[in-house]
């Protein structure tokens, strides 16, 4: 028998070979590097925390639809993510049960997870699907449910506090008022309180109810009407360490046709926070950052976009550096707000932050107060020949609240310029959800929950863009990275081609 | 190895005379453009980043990288030099690795030339340039792949037609397999034994800011793969 070339042995036998082995043992590796600004896709430590405190063990079953998989590698993530959680403490185990299996879709529609309809990804946006991609974390008899994830980014988030409520049994609670008697808050804060619900327990007072002794937190909506009673409750609370985040106007714009707008009289609210150092003016700031409201043509004509200086976009740029709260949310969008700064000297032991200035481009403008965007844009063009500043907008304080009582504990406050700032009447905004996230961010400052904080920070980090002056000037650079990237770039390609194609062949020529 | 860069400098001197290159680069540029700027909405999406540009980069290679590839060894037949190439002392391996290696310098200067994206919107927000790095690393790594298969397919055929037709069809498939369960439904292991063949599924991590090792491994391991069949079929020839 002639014995096989070297040729032969190497290119058919020893090559094909490695191939497979290393295509094999290939598929089976794991591990990446995470070159995101943040570690954005890397468990935080914050979790890792979490599970080194684990004293009992934790299930983790993540129903999945095997489907999902082929519209987006997302699920495949969210899997690796939990293995990596899972990889820690042997005490954590994890169990990704395929939910097209009839009985696993059982248990899943057991544990209250419900299946939802997705459409397709950006090329198959004609097909729907119904999946499941829920998850369950059953510690001892308890159970906590996330019920549908199909963003790895938010999962670390989603699980620490599911986590937190059963592990470590921290569920913070959150009482809410309106203090606008015709903003009810059922009927006017409902997606507000439905984020909320989320991620606390959350419960409803009428203005001048006392504040439950459960309570962590107090959040105000609006204080146009607030009685006394409240606004002494206010004061009890936030002395004995409480958490008050207040949304606040010294001028109020009445939702009518005209969008009437008057200062608000002196009350005892203002009194109170002139006391802790803080000042409502009774102004209205606009920036030249700011967006765009629709309002309807005349005689029924077309809808169309109309800029509005009292609608600001506070960004990660206006914010304080360094504070937790804004360097864990996107910004924030602002309706008709009041300016809130310093005001005096703070008593010693409360620190005050300016958490967020409007622009260098901040202007105010004193009662007559032009509000009405069918004004057109002359009122504008007036106010912006003025000299513009960074102006206070929102403002963080912590520290001892000083009080008559003899209450002690160190308080956090969040004061919001702008009455309409949570309600839902913001769903106008390009995202309302923006708002609502700076919602549950000031929730876990005010508890003072730094590592559900960062992990929120994480979720959502600030991509807009805010680089550039005006929407007019970013929009101009867009159709200039166009025409060059488009027309431009390609066309000198074509034109470089032909011009050495041409010579090359007039030179053989 | 001095062959092997003569033969590296021969190729990149063929593709600088031919007009499918250029067509085909200034077509990449203006799709993707057109396809960010125009289609996916750069602007009213308000998100300082370039996934969206580099997400359509898959599709695009689809018909890009068989135009550069087809000339590689079909033309060779074609024109006769095939012969020449193959009396050259130069061993089956290097003559394949100096025509990958000509025409990945090519993808490069095209890749090159979509930098202006990046730098041209770089002023409007906070871009995370970890991101951009490994976007850039994902293209090239798939387009390097793509290079390695459709020059084995232009091995396999002796015109430039038909190479150009076999390897965008099979980049197509190999791009899309993984979405093949979206229209019909699949048996659970024949799902992930085709997402994980998939070249689209493995780009998606690089797109993310992600350097995931395994579609590391995919890739240069699906590149070597078809490199070393290249190189069977020239050896092959040879002895023939």
């Amino acid at each position: 028998m002639p014995k096989p070339s070297r040729y032969k042995l190497v290119y058919f036998g020893l090559f094909p070979l490695l191939f497979l082995v290393t295509g094999i043992l290939g598929s089976q590796l794991s591990g990446r590097i995470d070159l995101t600004t943040g570690q954005l896709y890397t468990l935080s430590s914050a979790a890792r925390g979490r599970i080194a405190e684990l004293e009992n063990p934790v299930h983790i079953r993540y129903f999945l639809s095997p489907r999902l998989e082929a519209y987006s590698a997302e699920p495949e993530r969210i899997r690796e993510y939990l293995e990596e959680f899972a990889a820690i403490s042997p005490l954590v185990e994890l169990s990704v049960l395929d939910a097209s299996e009839p009985e696993n879709r059982e248990a899943a529609l057991d544990f209250g997870l419900q299946p939802q309809q997705l459409s397709g990804s950006d090329r198959d946006s004609q097909s729907l699907i119904t999946v499941f991609s829920g998850m369950v974390v059953e510690y001892g008899e308890a159970h906590s449910v996330v019920p549908f994830v199909l963003n790895s980014e938010e999962l670390e988030y989603d699980l620490v506090s599911a986590w937190d409520e059963l592990v470590s049994e921290r569920a913070f609670e959150i009482v809410v008022m309106s203090g606008n008697q015709e903003l009810e808050l059922r009927s006017a804060y409902q997606n507000a309180l439905l984020r909320l619900s989320e991620a606390f327990v959350v419960r409803l007072l009428e203005d001048g109810d006392p504040i439950p002794d459960s309570a962590d937190m107090l959040f105000v909506f609006g204080n146009k009407d607030l009685s006394t009673d409240t606004v002494l409750n206010i004061e009890e609370f936030l002395a004995a360490g409480g958490g008050v985040m207040l949304s606040v106007e010294g001028v109020h714009v009445q939702l009518d046709d005209e969008l009437t707008a008057r200062e608000l009289p002196r009350s005892d609210l203002d009194l109170l926070l002139e006391r802790y150092g803080v000042r409502v003016s009774r102004e209205l700031v606009l920036d030249r950052y700011h967006m765009l409201v629709p309002l309807a043509g005349a005689g029924g004509g077309p809808e169309s976009f109309v800029s509005y200086p009292h609608w600001i976009e506070l960004r990660s740029r206006n914010a304080a550096p360094g504070h937790a709260l804004a360097e864990s949310v996107a910004g924030l969008d602002l309706f008709w707000p009041s300016r809130i700064e310093p005001f005096g000297e703070a008593p010693s032991g409360l620190h005050l932050t300016q958490l967020y200035t409007t622009s260098y481009e901040g202007r105010v403008m004193d009662s007559p107060f032009a509000t009405n965007p069918a004004l057109g844009s002359d009122v504008y063009e007036r106010v912006w020949r003025e000299g513009g500043d960074r102006i206070g907008v929102v403002m963080a304080l912590s520290g001892e609240f000083p009080t008559v009582s003899d209450a002690s504990g160190e308080g956090r406050l969040v004061l919001v310029g702008g009455g309409y700032t949570f309600s839902d009447f913001l769903e106008l905004g390009e995202d309302p959800m923006r708002n609502l996230r700076f919602l549950t961010a000031a929730a876990h400052w005010l508890a003072g929950d730094d590592d559900l904080l960062e992990l929120f920070g994480r979720t959502s980090p600030d991509l807009r863009l805010s680089g550039l002056a005006t929407p007019e000037l970013r929009a101009a650079v867009v159709r200039f990275a166009q025409w060059v990237n488009i027309v431009i770039i390609p066309v000198f390609v074509v034109l470089f081609g032909t011009v050495r194609i041409a010579r090359r062949r007039r030179f053989r020529g | 190895m001095n062959g092997l860069l003569a033969l590296t400098r021969k190729e990149l001197r063929i593709q600088f005379s031919s007009p499918p290159m250029y067509i085909a680069t200034a077509f990449l540029l203006s799709a993707a453009a057109m396809w960010f700027f125009l289609v996916h909405g750069f602007l009213a999406r308000d998100t300082a980043t370039l996934r969206g540009y580099f997400a359509a980069m898959p599709l695009l290679l689809v018909l890009v990288i068989p135009a550069l590839t087809m000339k590689g060894w079909a033309e060779e037949y074609r024109l006769g030099t095939s012969e020449l190439l193959l009396t050259l002392p130069l061993r089956s391996v290097e003559l394949v690795v100096g025509k990958y290696l000509g025409t990945m310098l090519i993808v490069l200067c095209m890749l090159l030339l979509t930098l202006p994206v990046a730098f041209l919107l770089m002023p409007l927000g906070e871009f995370d340039l970890g991101q951009i790095v490994t976007e850039y690393i994902g293209t090239i790594l798939i387009s390097g792949t793509a290079v390695a298969l459709g020059l084995f397919i232009s091995v396999l055929c002796t015109n430039q037609s038909t190479a150009f037709t076999g390897a965008a069809g099979l980049l197509l498939v190999l791009t899309l397999i993984g979405r093949l369960e979206v229209l019909i439904s699949l048996p659970g292991p024949l799902a992930g034994v085709l997402r994980y063949v998939s070249l689209d599924t493995h780009f998606d991590g690089f797109v993310r800011g992600v350097l995931d090792f395994r579609a590391l491994w995919y890739y240069l391991w699906l590149t070597s793969l078809c490199l070393y069949l290249t190189a069977v079929v020239l050896e092959a020839r040879r002895r023939a």
